[in-house]
């Protein structure tokens, strides 16, 4: 009950930071375009603009990943019909799913250590280059959470198809 | 060569039902794993390629979408079309041709499936098109701004083979008109044979002008981006902003049908797919870049110009190495590693540089929908939220007997690449 | 024992000057080791774009490089870009040459972020492209909208020097010159407007706000572990490909500007007077900030040995 409650909170705080940094880029480059006309010199906004167009797109992936929204090929999933194969399928697709957000939290983890010996700052604004990028943090992590998820949803269909 | 075992895995994971961008990350770490890649830079290349102004075009785009479908806007536009494209194969035309005008002028194949997916999937499904269908036609259409410039594609193999430019845009246009005009006549045959395909809708009760005053200012979006795109006043990045407040305004104050609900659920939507979207992008990009920096290219392209004996063979050998290496790695990587490496060999084979750029173009064309690495064409399959395995079919047969055919006919027709700029006096 | 390296560039492709001194400095390394440092070269955007490479250069990936660095690592780079620092070809000459004032600088800045610089990589003197006017002072700039890179200071420079600057992403460079969005791209030798924007522009002023230089360095870590006759051979390669260039870079540079003209380009060259108030000025105005973000000993340095306008 108590993870039910925690999933949801999760999930609302996901879909409102991502509306937000949705908004906040289209709202940038609207400016862009009005600085632009006003004569405004606004170097480095696409610095901004980037910062939050990243923050949007990883947020993005881990909801879509909560939401079971990414690309699939269903082939098999149409083939099977007994449901103990289908769970079995499910888990295998879940447990592949877990070694590549893994792998995918590995990469990030390796880059943000990289930028600590080698850090870099974006061009206008001096921004340290792992503020951007903690946005692949919360995109790896939060699919590999939502892919962890899975495989424990599919083990318990298994189970319960073993019931059966 | 073991690098190719990549590409069996990728079909098993794919099968299995493995999520598409997670299937490319695993195939990531295999590529990684057997060339040692360094990973202290892997991902930082992926970050970099995502920090990229040119893709916000992709957000802002499937933002307008959701907000045309919620407002209101894209339910009269389609009201307003189905009143001039009358015959049943309509609504698969103004997909190929509003592909066409807008990929023009931006370029880049993923704001066409944005903006187009989001807008006509849905009305094309009511109208009995296959969702896959919808998917793979507006992939490859959505390709064709490669062909008609400007297009920086065509700009980045102008520079690296040291071409006009002006030469290289010029001989792709008639190509891409072959490729439109097989395009439309692959969709008419299509709904010839299906029945199930209905004309536009019409609803009787309006007449026309009704429809024509109710649709003026969901109409005057599209006027709105190309004019603000070709009048010069933003560029094709900044109309999608343009165009996504300009759909708020016309949803909330003109049609008020838009609430601020809606505005809320469309951004998470947008960020939702969106952020599927770029994770494919992240790993097939990923991809690209480890074969390049094996330089697995270079080695294809000596394999290739070690069995090529006759310049006809060379020729077809080019154009099968230009498909596989397409169908491995984005559109930039094959302009630019793949497409210099045979340029030799072509000219040996009497094939000009200016018509190899048309024929490298229309390779692009099909390497970015040609499973089992088709980002585009996957890419379009989510906008549209069709299903992959459904738009393979479709998708193969418009490559077959529509693409692939341009291609050859522009390899084996050098006046059709080069009439055009040598009317112009490019050459 | 052997081993096999990479050499890249940011911007050149095969053939370019920048792609054929790659090859030179390629083959020479591999005669002068005998094989037993085997060359890949990758000419541009074949590993990706300028921030990747320079990327894959720090991380040593990349062992061997002539290319344009991003000041990312280290914002004292922009003293590459420091606006009518130099007035002349000799003045470059004197100051990126064997032994010159701003070598010794760089040399301390690349050995700070894990590089070893070899020399300078000289292009030219950049210019503002435009199509349809373009601006002989600065009250006629003001009507002018220019796309300029991100880098420090080089929208500061254009600033300062009366035109409009607008943050256009380079790909979408072409088709904002030709659809009226900006009059045109700024910043640039004529090489790069030449090669990419000769179908859309009209005019080449050569401003000459800053000297353009690519850099030939190696990865610190790669030549580190070489032996001391593999280091010479490396560094003598590059001294070699260093002098080539600025034989030839000049040469070059002018068969640019014919080519620009037959593409019926108007060049316009102002001279030293017409340059001098507009140099002045962005000197006081650019100058300052420059103390503030590279550094005022640096910058002490800059005043000490610049060229008078
Ligand atoms: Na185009
Ligand atoms: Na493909």
């Amino acid at each position: 009950m108590r993870m039910a409650g925690f999933g949801k909170l999760a999930a609302g705080v996901l879909d409102t930071l991502a509306a937000i940094a949705m908004a906040v880029v289209v709202s940038l480059m609207v400016f862009l375009i009005v600085a632009r006309f006003a004569n405004i010199s606004v170097v480095g906004i696409f610095e901004i603009i980037g910062l939050f167009a990243m923050a949007s797109y990883m947020l993005g992936a881990a909801t879509a990943s909560r939401r079971h929204q990414h690309l699939v090929v269903d082939w098999l999933n149409e083939k099977l019909v007994d449901p103990r194969q289908r769970a079995l399928q499910q888990l295998v697709v879940a447990l592949c799913t877990v070694c590549a957000t893994a792998l995918f939290s590995y990469w990030t983890y390796r880059m943000l250590a990289w930028g600590m010996q080698r850090p870099q700052f974006t061009p206008s604004f001096g921004i340290p280059m792992w503020v951007p990028q903690m946005s692949l943090v919360v995109g790896s992590v939060g699919c590999l959470i939502y892919a962890l998820r899975d495989v424990i949803h599919s083990l318990k269909a298994l189970r319960r198809a073993k019931g059966v | 060569m073991t690098g190719l075992l990549a590409v069996p895995l990728l079909v098993v994971l794919l099968a299995v039902g493995v999520p598409v961008a997670f299937s490319f990350a695993l195939v990531t770490g295999f590529l990684a794993w057997i060339y040692d890649a360094n990973l202290n830079t892997l991902m930082l290349q992926g970050y970099r390629s995502l920090d990229s102004v040119v893709l916000l075009a992709l957000p802002l785009f499937i933002f307008t979408g959701y907000l045309m479908d919620r407002g209101g806007i894209a339910r009269r536009i389609i009201e307003f079309v189905g009143r001039i494209a009358t015959g049943r194969s309509g609504m698969g035309s103004v997909i190929v041709l509003s592909s066409a005008i807008f990929g023009a002028i931006a370029g880049t194949a993923s704001a066409a499936v944005a903006s187009m997916g989001t807008i006509m999937s849905r009305p094309m499904e009511e109208r009995g098109y296959p969702r896959g269908y919808t998917a793979a036609l507006l992939g490859v259409s959505s390709l064709l701004g490669i062909l008609i410039p400007p297009s920086i594609t065509m700009i980045l193999f102008a520079v690296v083979t040291r071409q006009s430019v002006a030469a290289c845009f010029a001989a792709s246009i008639l190509p891409a008109i072959l490729l439109i005009a097989g395009l439309l006549v692959f969709n008419r045959v299509t709904v010839a044979r299906n029945p199930d395909i209905l004309p536009p809708p019409r609803d009787n009760a309006q007449s026309f002008g009704q429809v024509a005053l109710s649709a003026l200012p969901a109409l005057s979006l599209p006027v709105i981006i190309l004019g603000g795109i070709y009048g010069g006043f933003v560029t094709p990045t900044e109309a999608a902003a343009v165009a996504a407040v300009a759909s708020i305004l016309i949803g909330v104050f003109i049609y008020r049908e838009l609430k601020l609900r809606n505005l809320a659920e469309a951004l998470v939507r947008t960020a939702e797919t969106t952020g599927s979207i770029i994770l494919i992008l992240l790993f097939s990009f990923l991809i690209s870049r480890i074969m390049a920096s094996e330089r697995i290219p270079q080695d294809l392209s000596d394999a290739v110009q070690g069995i090529a004996t006759s310049p006809i063979g060379a020729i077809l050998l080019v154009n099968l190495v230009l498909v596989v290496a397409g169908a491995l790695m984005d559109d930039v990587s094959c302009t630019v590693v793949v497409a210099p490496l045979f340029l030799p060999l072509m000219e040996a084979s009497g094939v000009s540089p200016v018509q190899f750029a048309s024929i490298v173009a229309c390779s692009v064309v099909i390497g970015a929908n040609s499973p089992p690495m088709a980002p585009i064409l996957y890419m379009s399959c989510r906008v549209c939220r069709a299903s992959v395995l459904d738009a393979v079919r479709p998708a193969l047969l418009i490559l077959l007997f529509v693409a692939l055919p341009v291609m050859l006919v522009t390899s084996f027709w050098p006046d059709l690449s080069l009439a055009l700029p040598r009317w112009l006096g490019l050459l | 024992q052997s081993m096999t390296i990479k050499l890249a560039t940011d911007s050149g492709a095969k053939g370019s000057p920048t792609g054929d001194a790659m090859e030179k400095w390629a083959s020479l390394i591999e005669e002068g080791t005998k094989g037993d440092i085997k060359v890949n070269i990758f000419y541009q955007n074949e590993l990706g774009g300028q921030q990747e490479i320079f990327d894959l250069f720090v991380a040593n990936d990349v062992q061997l490089m002539i290319n344009w660095p991003s000041t990312s690592y280290d914002e004292r780079i922009g003293l590459l870009y420091t606006p009518y620092m130099l007035k002349s070809w000799d003045d470059a000459f004197k100051a990126y040459g064997q032994g010159g004032w701003l070598n010794g600088i760089l040399d301390e800045v690349y050995s700070d972020i894990g590089l070893k610089f070899f020399g300078a990589w000289p292009e030219g003197f950049n210019g503002v492209a435009t199509k349809g006017k373009y601006a002989k002072s600065l009250e006629e700039a003001a009507s002018l909208k220019v796309r300029v890179p991100t880098m420090f200071p080089m929208a500061e420079s254009l600033q300062a020097m009366g035109y409009q600057t607008a943050s256009i992403d380079w790909s979408e460079t072409f088709t904002s010159i030709q659809t009226g969005v900006v009059d045109g791209d700024a910043a640039n030798v004529i090489y790069w407007d030449y090669e990419y924007f000769r179908d859309t522009i009209n005019y080449y002023n050569r401003t000459r706000q800053q000297f353009i230089t690519g850099v030939i360095s190696a990865n610190g870590e790669f030549w580190a572990g070489l032996s001391d006759e593999q280091k010479k051979v490396v560094a003598d390669a590059a001294q070699v490909v260093m002098q080539d260039g600025f034989d030839s870079a000049r040469t070059i540079d002018a068969g640019y500007v014919e080519k620009a003209k037959e593409a019926g380009i108007e060049y316009i060259e102002p001279s030293d007077s017409d340059l001098a108030p507009i140099a002045r000025k962005v000197r006081d105005e650019v100058w300052p900030q420059m103390d503030k973000r590279i550094g005022q000993e640096i910058m002490d340095k800059v005043r000490a040995n610049a060229a008078e306008f």
